[in-house]
């Protein structure tokens, strides 16, 4: 029996040879490969979603993020009425949005109209990245749901986690966290822990940088009265307007920054990180929902 | 070895490795947190007992699956090579040493992830300091210095992980088929 000319033995070092080279080409060459891992992705995402599932079974979340005894059919019927609410103030919104128009005519100042038809969608959480927990993760959502690159995605109504990165296929999409530092610099307020109803202490704005662990890093003014245990909360224009006043996180330390003593460093952690949920509710333009149930007939 | 086996193996670790490593986080230390390299465990395992050319095809595809899973920077592209050379490094290094150590033993399965998870390591660090020439923002855990202390946290917690997984996989060893690959043979291939 003649022997066969290429063998996987005498293939492999081509292989890796190929493999080296294709590792260190530049960004632009490696687009091609969002097709293979998209595919693989088809093929384990369904079974990761199970085991993230099972993941916060066995581990859930900080139970200061998490009501005791909530199941998915609560959380779906929180998102239901919440999102009754969200119509409420969309309708309120309308009337003021007629008197800006007025006034926009009156003054000839353009003014952006945010925050209409926003509409809540549950996505699990499917493939992780394998060596970190802010690295990028797959949701089982894409553009049949209406999901856009920049959607954001939450958690407990409130609890900023991340946005949609440009990655959006037809039934997935991929998340990048906001503890990822690939999110760049957010801008955002802290809100004194001690501040009441009545209480005249301002919010105080600073810019907010990811670091390397998982938390981020601020500057400010020594003048600036920040204490450990103030929340900060979302306040940049990049984002959109309902998502300001989000929770980012509590600041975990204050100290002063050596090189620049007139300035403290903040230290922010958040208060619960994608790693350690198994589904986000990422908000959805009404309108491009519709469009595309239209399209396909049925979105979910 | 029967690649049926493997695939189905395969396929399980690389879900438990995506999916349920939050249960096995360690979010308190440095980095955003470590877990354990479930993968790697398996590509030892295969290493330790496979024929020589079937066990660097493995831990070759076992690579190139992690690597195409999502990535921990915000890229709009896969890094393929990372994980992929990186696992067949320590396919070579675990091959080197299985004639020496008792291969059926769980302890020598975690100590051998250790050393496979380190040498990953140190292939991974190479090429991406390479890239870090012309890429910036490659590394994404303070420098290669930094990406190698780190990859050290995950060696050991991999490798402390490494004895029931290799456990469990040596009650399944039947299945794999493996050849000649478990005889003793001095020098061996």
């Amino acid at each position: 029996m003649p022997r066969a000319i290429v063998t996987a033995q005498r293939a492999f070092p081509f292989v890796i040879v190929l493999t080296l080279i294709v590792s260190i080409m530049p960004a632009q060459a490696l687009r091609w490969t969002e097709f293979p891992a998209e595919v693989l992705g088809i093929f384990l995402n369904p079974f990761a979603e199970k085991g993230n599932v099972l993941a916060s079974w066995l581990r859930p979340p900080p139970s200061s993020s998490l009501i005791s005894g909530m199941t998915r059919a609560d959380i779906d019927k929180l998102v239901i009425d919440k999102a009754i609410a969200e119509q409420q103030l969309r309708a309120e919104r309308d009337t003021v949005e007629s008197l800006k128009a007025q006034l926009e005519q009156l003054q000839r100042i353009p003014m952006d109209v945010a925050g209409a038809g926003v509409n809540p969608i549950t996505a699990p959480i499917g493939l992780r990245s394998p060596s970190s927990a802010k690295g990028t993760v797959a949701l089982g959502r894409g553009r049949n749901h209406g999901v856009k690159p920049g959607a954001v995605a939450v958690y407990n109504g409130d609890q900023l986690l991340g946005r949609v990165t440009d990655d959006v296929s037809a039934a997935q999409c991929t998340l990048m966290p906001l503890t990822n530092v690939g999110t760049g610099m957010i801008a955002g307020v802290v809100i004194s822990s001690e501040r009441g109803e009545n209480s005249n202490v301002r919010s105080r704005a600073i810019a907010i940088q990811p670091r390397d662990d998982g938390t981020f890093v601020a500057q400010a003014d020594k003048v600036e009265v920040i204490r450990e245990g103030d929340e900060v909360v979302l306040k940049d224009a990049m984002w959109p307007e309902w998502a300001q006043g989000m929770k980012i996180g509590v600041i975990e330390r204050v100290f002063t920054n050596d090189l620049e003593p007139l300035r403290n460093t903040i230290i922010i952690r958040p208060q619960l990180l994608v790693s350690q949920v198994s589904f986000v509710v990422l908000k959805v333009d009404q309108t491009d929902r519709d469009g595309a149930t239209n399209r396909r007939g049925s979105s979910k | 070895m029967r690649w049926p086996v493997f695939a189905i193996f395969g396929f399980i670790f690389v879900i438990v490795q995506l999916s349920l490593r939050n249960v096995f986080m360690l979010h308190s230390l440095g980095g955003g947190g470590i877990s354990p390299d479930v993968v790697a465990c398996l590509a030892v395992f295969i290493a330790l007992f496979a024929h020589r050319s079937a066990a660097l095809w493995a831990c070759w595809i076992l690579g190139l699956l992690v690597d195409l899973a999502p990535q921990e920077r915000a890229t709009s592209f896969h890094l393929i090579g990372e994980h992929a050379l990186g696992y067949v490094a320590g396919g070579i290094v675990v091959l080197q040493l299985r004639t020496m150590v008792f291969r059926r033993r769980s302890l020598t399965v975690g100590f051998l992830t250790l050393v496979f998870v380190v040498a990953a390591s140190v292939v991974a660090v190479i090429i991406l300091s390479i890239r870090s020439w012309y890429t910036p923002g490659t590394f994404a855990h303070g420098g290669a210095l930094g990406e190698l202390v780190r990859g050290l946290g995950i060696a050991v917690y991999s490798g402390l992980l490494g004895v029931p997984v290799g456990w469990l996989l040596g009650t399944t060893i039947s299945l794999w088929g493996f050849q000649s690959g478990t005889q003793r043979r001095s020098g061996g291939r």
